[in-house]
């Protein structure tokens, strides 16, 4: 398929791609160098990459070029730019290739979007296990600090530009963007109450602006080969590429570029179709936190910004998680509302104590503890939770709850009804992965 | 939009102004709508994370949080709809479903914003199944007791600490449902601000330890009261048993009350808690020294003995001095002195402390024409052997409130202080200050007379002008001291600044104006040249000069001589020993009357309990006294005949215009001892309350390498022998270049000190162990 | 210099501290804790006060940060952790076999340490690696993907042979 890998991964098939050497050789900071010989008017990159039609990558899909304009360019105090490597979204697996594999992009876009908001300092904030990626960028930074495509005064342009890396130390809510900046400065990461948003008050109370990793490292692509190229290549209101993570139950698990608006059939046939010939029960499309869509609903599906919305769920990260009708729901959902309670950062009411009450609820009904009414309860917790927390958290566990529950509630229900014994289960005996080890699992709570 | 156009709001379909930046719940608060709120404090950072002041707003998606939400003209917010109380209901939930339903054992109870709220916006039963998150207790030391089980983790209590106390010993350790506030290393809090934190927690899990299960709120009388612990005047309430001055009713415990001009609505552990002491050494009855033993003797009997002591005593004026505390109520002083002044007597004091007075009688009423709220504008503060932060807390948050907004704090100071902000701290000998502020004076422009010439001169170190200049207690205390003032008010005149010179006590200058309404001259003798003098009666007044005096050990040695008769509340140990006569008089807690700060606030405060036993309020023992002797002027019939023959309008009284006559210049000789007052020695109500020193540690004595070298004491030694006045002491050493060359400071428990503050000290090395 | 933080992790931390801004010492804080983990292997209060001291950081807020992050260790641990990512995507395909494996190959259930103090097995969060499932990380850093009994077996041994750093 010739319209794989374009943007993002373009060059992922070179060999030691992640050099600089390579990267140039596929006409890698070709933008970067313009920009800095014709000292582009920072304004006319913020109208390409609104024409271009790029939505941010990490999950929100909040209009790139919309965002670069929040920032106030000629405030003379210092401005920062944040790349948000965190990767945490159950299910998603694609900024790590574009650390590993073609971290000079990702740094020309950094470069790019720091040149934009006038910002002379930029970090990378990657997941604290990220460390083989960390090198490869320090690496790569070094190549370009030697080759003067960054620091002081790169290519003689008056342009200052400085990145760090940065490694996180295990923290999902991380990955939201005021937690970061939190943690960035040495404090636990807790989301900030927005407003003031970050592009006035950010880190260090200074204006900035958080992209995520796929957004910038599709920066230098767009500039090289043109905003309508990139938009043209995906749908009408959803420009460009998009690297989906599909995982689960197919054959060939992995992670391709596509085109915005590939039809989620074709996604599926590239990962090799459900795997042993079973049949899909339903789809997480864009991480565990986002809604999810049954059977029917995802094979018309068109993967898109809009589309997916279209069929109640969102794009989200682009982790695509299949299951098949050998899964148990509520298995599947307690395990993912276990790390909902786990990652939870605690300040806010809603999200500290509904996460654990959702978990509880659930722990219960797989162990047979639970009580005539209590699906109609866990569904009443989780929207309890919805809209009420400081940050989008607390969707990220309503969401999944009460999406699990209105499209298979017979499940929740056979489950209470039967002690805990799991509908699937008493289908399929044995067939079910999830239901492997739950004595580790109850014990690893206990630790 | 034009300037002059009001910003308005709807709430509750009240149209409503505001200003721009203001919250919701802020617009609501100024007109009565109440919105639940367990995170927001007005006076503390917004965080939005309780989420239960959530309320509708017309056009948003969702409930937004009242607290964090900036109104914006033409917002309709709706803080009664269905959707509000939906959300607010399901907050009220999450709220509880972990919280103990422990009410009836909770010190909290009746006045728990978590019960107050659930009554109106919880429901009634949860189906809340799982087991109910316990949290271990910590140990935060002698003040605060902690339930954390109860915590809601609105974390008011950390924010206080990193935000106002400028500590941060309260954090949340673990994640999510796991999160506990604690300290991570439990070593406590220790912040001289942290009683405040009670008030601040809306549920039960930080209560007031000395207070513990006394009692509950609605049983409760109040009675405003004001801080008689330093000059800063905290406004107080008094909380006592029975609602109605009865013989039982008894001070059950202090809370903040909120002034906006003065102490917002914080106040010190300090005026917290001083209240254990009211009760405790207490003088029940008056009695007289008869061949050495103390007899118990009635009021009458005990009044005619002093008024014929006094009697044959006036023969000899010279002989008799008065010693006043400088925080007794200004009624106090006025009717005291009034007494003393009619029987002919010279000498009396209420500057218990002050040292060089030779600038007193020039400097007018000592008020500084600088207000609380001022602090914060100045864009420099410079301290002289000042530090508030422990003296005077309240002064100390305002300090550190001026240089977050950005200005530069300098201290000048022997020793570097533990500061909650930051500051240039010019570390130097107090005899070296005054070349310090001559070399400023010269650079400012200030000229100066020839008999100056013999000070040298500090050229380098340059301060900050303009500047608000606060001077402290070692100026007070200082043998320069009134150089000291003349050339920091004469650099001020020069450069725009200001000059707030932090007064002894409570009541200073209503101790001032007592007397300056008196019209009388002779109260402006310095207690220390008194107590030297070796007088034949000393008359105290709420005072116990061996700890309250600068040199304790004189002062003792000249009551031990002298015959003395002590108005006072509490025994002190000395005080057996050296007092003749003792007649039992109110603390602050009994009686009423006015008191005036540094800033001029004239405050009045409440009596709130009767007298301890057969205490009386003074004013009422002189009001007998002069009665006794048959003086005119003596027919008060209530406290307020007192209040209205003092002139507290000082206005055209302030002004400082001293010429110096004469310059001391002081040779540095052996080591100073550096150290002041210690905040929980400064009365004997502090003194007496045993939760508070209990929060006092051992002392240890600090000095610098090269001091040590200079006066042959091997740096390794762990310990030195101090000695003052005849009295030796051991001390831990601590060598630390924190200290200036040649002093030697004191830090810890107060009743290790050395009987002389800002005295010369004779040390020695402790070498086998 | 501390008895806890010696020149070499000092080096290290200094590394951390000049990448933010000189008045912002405290953004080091996590990098700082990573390092003297990475030396005692697991983080007592004394660790908490080193850090603490050594970037002029109240003690408390070390530990807020310490108590916050997943891959701070606060109990002892052995020499090598072993995860195994638990995660959604994982456990569709196996991940609790995998663990199963694990488990059996040292001898130890989920949470303890191999008697000899090598290895410390522990679950994971999603770990980034959701099209490779299932998955491990060894010492927070090095990433094994679609593990089976076999490469359990054989990477299992590697550690015990001391075949890693
Ligand atoms: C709970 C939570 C976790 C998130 N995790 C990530 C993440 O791991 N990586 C990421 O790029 N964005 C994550 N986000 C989204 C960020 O908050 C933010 O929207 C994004 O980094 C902005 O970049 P973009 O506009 O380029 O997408 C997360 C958001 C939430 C609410
Ligand atoms: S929603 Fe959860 S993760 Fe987000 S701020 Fe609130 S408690 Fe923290
Ligand atoms: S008072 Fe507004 S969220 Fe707590």
């Amino acid at each position: 398929m010739n319209s794989l890998n374009q943007v993002c991964l373009r060059n992922t098939d070179t060999d030691q791609s992640w050099t600089l050497e390579a990267y140039e050789s596929i006409g890698g900071y070709s933008a970067w160098r313009k920009i800095l010989k014709e000292k582009t008017d920072p304004n006319l990159i913020i109208e390409q990459i609104k024409k271009s039609g790029l939505r941010g990558r990490g999950g929100a899909g909040f209009a790139t070029g919309l965002k670069w304009s929040f920032v106030d360019r000629d405030n003379p105090t210092q401005k920062y730019l944040v790349c948000n490597s965190d990767e945490g979204e159950p299910g998603t697996c694609k900024d790590t290739l574009i650390l590993t594999l073609n971290p000079h992009q990702l740094i020309e876009g950094i470069a790019i979007c720091a040149y934009v908001m006038g910002a002379t300092k930029a970090y990378n904030y990657l997941r604290g296990e990220f460390i083989l990626h960390y090198k490869r960028c320090e690496a790569a930074i070094k190549e370009a600090t030697e080759k003067n495509l960054l620091g002081a005064d790169c290519l003689g342009s008056g342009v200052d530009i400085e990145i760090f890396n940065v490694l996180g130390a295990g923290s999902y809510i991380v990955g939201e963007e005021t937690a970061m900046l939190e943690s960035l400065e040495g404090k636990r990461g807790m989301p900030r109450y927005k407003p003031p948003f970050p592009a006035m008050h950010g880190l260090y109370g200074k204006p900035t602006t958080i992209n995520n990793t796929e957004t910038l490292a599709s920066v230098p692509v767009i500039l090289e080969k043109g905003a309508d190229w990139f938009a043209e290549l995906g749908t009408e209101r959803s420009g460009g590429t998009k690297i989906f993570c599909i995982s689960g139950h197919v054959n060939k698990p992995g992670v391709f570029e596509v085109p915005l608006g590939t039809p989620f059939k074709d996604l599926l046939e590239m990962a090799g179709g459900i795997r042993q010939g079973r049949k899909l029960k339903a789809v997480i499309p864009g991480g565990t936190s986002m809604k999810l869509i049954n059977a029917n609903d995802s094979l018309d599906m068109k993967m898109d910004y809009s589309d997916i919305a279209s069929k109640g769920s969102a794009l989200g990260s682009g982790g695509v998680i299949i299951m098949d009708d050998s899964t148990c729901m509520v298995q599947a959902l307690c395990h993912m509302m276990r790390f909902y309670e786990e990652e939870s950062c605690g300040q806010c009411t809603p999200c500290r104590e509904g996460s654990g009450w959702v978990y509880g609820i659930l722990k219960d009904m797989l162990a047979g503890k639970a009580k005539p009414g209590d699906v109609d309860e866990l569904y009443r917790v989780a929207k309890n939770i919805e809209g009420r927390t400081i940050c989008a958290f607390g969707e990220a566990i309503s969401w999944p709850v009460t999406s699990f529950v209105d499209l298979f509630r017979e499940e929740f229900e056979f489950i209470v009804a039967n002690n805990g014994k799991s509908m699937v289960e008493s289908k399929l005996p044995g067939a079910n992965h999830l239901a492997f080890g739950w004595p580790a699992y109850e014990q690893r709570d206990k630790l | 939009m034009t300037k002059n156009s009001k910003l308005t709001v709807e709430i509750d379909g009240k149209k409503l102004e505001f200003k721009p930046g203001q919250s919701i719940i802020e617009v609501a608060d100024a007109n009565g709508i109440y919105i639940p709120r367990f995170c927001y404090h007005k006076n503390l950072s917004v965080v939005a994370n309780c989420r239960m002041c959530l309320v509708e707003v017309e056009k948003a998606p969702k409930a937004l949080p009242a607290c964090a939400t900036p109104v914006s003209e033409g917002m309709v917010v709706k803080t009664k709809s269905k959707a509000t109380r939906l959300a607010q209901k399901a907050v009220m939930e999450f709220l509880l479903i972990n919280h103990p339903l422990d009410c009836p054992i909770c010190d909290q109870g009746g006045e728990c914003e978590l019960q107050d709220v659930s009554m109106g916006y919880g429901a009634t039963g949860s189906n809340f199944r799982q087991s109910k998150r316990a949290v271990k207790d910590e140990d935060l030391g002698p003040l605060i007791s902690t339930v954390m089980t109860r915590c809601i983790h609105c974390t008011r209590c950390v924010r206080f600490g990193r935000e106002i106390a400028g500590v941060s010993e309260l954090g949340a350790c673990g994640r999510g449902g796991h999160m506990e506030i604690g300290t991570y290393l439990k070593d406590g809090v220790k912040s001289e601000l942290s009683g405040n934190m009670i008030d601040l927690c809306p549920v039960g899990a930080l209560t007031s330890k000395p207070f513990k299960f006394k009692g509950r709120s609605w049983g409760f009388g109040q009675h405003k009261g004001v801080s008689m612990h330093d000059c800063i005047g905290t406004n107080l309430f008094v909380h006592v048993h029975n609602t109605n001055i009865g013989h039982e009713s008894k001070v059950m415990r202090v809370l903040p009350r909120e002034n906006d001009l003065i102490n917002e609505t914080w106040i010190a552990d300090r005026d917290r808690f001083s209240y254990m002491g009211l009760d405790k050494n207490r003088i029940s009855q008056p009695m007289v020294k008869r061949n050495g033993t103390w007899i118990e003797v009635d009021w009458q009997e005990a009044l005619t003995i002093v008024a014929q002591k006094m009697e044959q005593a006036k023969a000899a004026p010279q002989e008799c001095a008065m010693i006043m505390s400088p925080s007794i109520p200004t009624e106090e002083a006025y009717i005291a002195n009034q007494w003393w002044n009619e029987l002919g007597m010279a000498y009396s004091s209420h500057q218990i402390k002050l040292t060089d007075s030779r600038d007193y009688k020039f400097t007018g009423a000592p008020v500084s024409g600088v207000k609380m709220s001022e602090i914060s504008d100045w864009n420099s503060l410079v301290l002289i052997g000042s530090n508030p932060k422990s003296q005077q807390p309240i002064l100390g948050w305002n300090i550190r409130k001026s240089q977050l907004a950005g200005a530069k704090v300098t201290h000048l100071s022997s020793i570097r202080n533990a500061l909650n902000y930051e500051a240039d701290q010019i570390i130097s000998h107090p005899y070296d200050w005054l070349s310090i502020l001559m070399g400023q004076a010269k650079k400012s422009g200030v000229k100066l007379d020839k008999m100056w010439d013999d000070v040298p001169v500090n050229k380098q170190l340059a301060l900050t002008v303009p500047s608000l200049w606060v001077l402290g207690e070692q100026i007070t205390m200082h043998p320069q001291g009134s150089l000291i003032r003349y050339l920091v008010n004469e650099i001020a005149k020069k450069t725009k600044g200001k000059v707030l010179t932090l007064t002894e006590g409570a009541n200073t200058l209503g101790c001032w104006l007592a007397s300056d309404s008196l019209g009388a001259e002779g109260v402006s003798y310095p207690a220390s040249e008194l107590l030297s003098q070796e007088k034949g009666l000393y008359w105290l007044h709420q005072v116990h000069p061996e700890q309250d005096a600068q040199f304790g050990a004189h002062s003792q040695n000249s009551l031990d001589k002298a015959f003395v008769i002590a108005t006072n509340s509490f025994w002190s140990e000395k005080m057996k020993q050296y007092a003749d006569i003792v007649l039992p008089v109110s603390t602050y807690s009994e009686m009423s009357g006015t008191i005036v700060n540094v800033f001029g606030n004239v405050q009045k405060f409440q009596a709130a309990v009767m007298p301890y036993e057969a205490a009386r309020p003074a004013w009422k023992v002189f009001r007998v006294l002069g009665n006794l002797a048959e003086f005119e002027g003596f027919d008060y019939q209530s406290i307020d005949d007192i209040t209205s023959k003092i002139n507290f309008d000082f206005t055209d009284k302030i002004g400082y215009d001293y010429q110096p006559v004469s310059v001391n210049y002081l040779e540095k000789d052996g080591v100073l001892q550096t150290a002041v007052t210690h905040p929980l020695s400064c009365d004997a109500i502090v003194r007496n309350s045993k939760p508070l020193q209990d929060t006092v540690t051992q002392s240890i004595i600090s000095i610098s390498p090269d001091t040590l070298k200079e006066i042959g004491i091997d740096p390794k030694v762990k310990a030195v022998s101090a000695l003052q006045s005849g009295i030796k002491r051991t001390y831990e050493l601590n060598v630390t270049d924190d200290v200036a060359y040649q002093c030697a400071e004191l830090s810890g428990g107060y009743s290790q000190f050395l009987p002389d503050l800002m005295a010369k000290v004779t040390l020695e090395g402790i070498y086998n162990d | 210099m501390s008895q806890i933080i010696n020149e070499k992790m000092a080096k290290e931390i200094d590394k951390w501290v000049a990448k933010f801004p000189s008045d912002k010492k405290k953004s080091a804080v996590l990098m700082a804790l990573r390092i003297v983990q990475d030396e005692y292997k697991w983080l007592k209060k004394e660790h908490v006060q080193a850090v603490a001291d050594y970037l002029d950081v109240p003690n408390t807020e070390v530990g807020e940060v310490l108590t916050f992050y997943s891959l701070y260790q606060q109990k002892p641990v052995g020499n090598h952790t072993v995860k195994v990512c638990t995660s959604l995507s994982c456990c569709l395909n196996g991940a609790y076999s995998v663990l199963g494996y694990v488990e059996n190959e040292l001898g130890i259930k989920c949470g303890q340490t191999t008697k000899d103090g090598q290895i410390t097995l522990q679950e994971a969060e999603c770990i980034a690696a959701c099209a490779d499932a299932p998955a491990m990380i060894i010492d927070d850093k090095d990433f094994y993907r679609r593990v089976t009994p076999e490469k359990v077996k054989e990477i299992i041994s590697n550690i015990k042979d001391g075949d890693r750093p």
